[in-house]
């Protein structure tokens, strides 16, 4: 675990810099760019789509769950 | 959504298992515009959005450790994830008892507020059209108020009009709200956590008509298409407006009966 939270301190830690951006510009995404990002996740990740698999794998990687709950499909429209 | 940006990818593909579910059909979900994946996209304030999407962070045994509303800066969401890694370290720690670990755990949730950088506050103002609703249907009960005096003065504003200065700090930033709520609900098994009370704030539309802004400037330039466009999540029944007879009402309601049985995903005008 204090791996796990030091490689999350240093993910924090690189992006430092980057958190100065101008909280109120509201940035445009095109839809092809927006595609690519969500191909990204969805490529990156195996998104389980049952509760119980997820806690059952976290338990045998000693990994915490990330549980998104959202309207429409991680792949799909939303 | 902000899943697709460092560091939170790599946080996300190396830290943690993933997993998701489509809450539309509940009854605590909001709803928008339907976006198609090759849709245009928004970057949006944090905790916007919050009937429409939330980001639990669960104990392998399926304790909530921490729960994000609505949507947030990559950022800030994995400063979020390494406090919840903190928040698993204490629900994990044998030597304290349950009691223990919870008021534990109600510290270090009000206690984080003060970590969270300048910029982050910066991005976690609430939307104008959540300020306003709070204002409007619960200015002195409402958590998300600080001043309600000051906060009504948005009740009586037009769509558009510049609030007056001040009036954003009359509401509480959503990454202290957010705190401040988990704060009041420790270590709770995601079968017991109340999503309805936890994500009640603002108004339950969120949209911010992406498919209907022109690339160059980011500003609407469809209104008509985006005041008809496709909605998904729990879309209220459309008013029936006054001044029509008893038998065009009659065939209206039969009409809208039967469309949404049949139909899953209704239009729906903008406010």
């Amino acid at each position: 675990m204090v791996k796990k939270s030091l490689a999350l301190a240093l993910a924090i830690a690189s992006t430092i810099s980057m958190a100065s951006a101008d909280a109120k510009t509201a940035r445009f995404l095109e839809g092809n760019v927006a595609k690519e990002n969500i191909d990204r996740v969805n490529s990156s990740i195996r998104w389980n789509t049952s509760l119980y698999q997820a806690l059952d794998q976290a338990r045998r990687e000693d990994k915490m769950v990330l549980w998104v709950q959202m309207i429409g499909q991680m792949s799909g429209s939303t | 959504m902000s899943l697709s940006q460092e560091p939170a990818l790599s946080v996300l593909k190396n830290e943690l298992v993933c997993g998701y579910r489509d809450i539309s059909k509940e009854s605590y979900a909001g709803f928008s515009g339907k976006h198609d994946p090759d849709g245009n996209a928004v970057a949006t304030t944090n905790g916007a959005g919050p009937h429409n999407l939330q980001t639990f962070l669960l104990a392998s045994d399926g304790t909530v450790l921490h729960c994000l509303p609505g949507y947030w800066n990559p950022q800030d969401l994995v400063r979020e994830i390494e406090f919840a890694g903190r928040m698993n370290d204490v629900w994990r720690n044998q030597s304290l008892s349950v009691t223990q670990k919870k008021q534990m755990g109600s510290r270090m949730q009000l206690a984080h507020v003060q970590e969270h950088p300048h910029a982050m506050v910066a991005r976690s103002h609430m939307q104008g059209f959540d300020m306003k609703h709070e204002a409007k249907v619960r200015p002195y009960t409402s958590d998300t108020i600080l001043n309600p005096q000051v906060a009504v003065q948005l009740v009586s504003m037009e769509k558009g009009q510049k609030a007056p200065l001040g009036t954003k700090d009359a509401f509480k930033t959503t990454d202290r709200l957010m705190h401040e709520r988990m704060a009041a609900r420790p270590f709770l098994p995601y079968n017991y956590f109340d999503v309805a009370a936890y994500v009640d704030y603002g108004r339950p539309k969120y949209d911010k008509n992406e498919d209907f802004r022109d690339p160059r400037t980011g500003m609407i330039a469809d209104q008509d298409g985006a005041k008809h466009q496709e909605m998904l999540g729990q879309v209220p029944e459309k008013p029936m407006r006054r001044g029509r007879g008893m038998g065009q009402r009659m065939m209206q309601q039969g009409f809208s009966s039967m469309a949404r049985r049949g139909v899953k995903n209704v239009l729906w005008g903008q406010n």
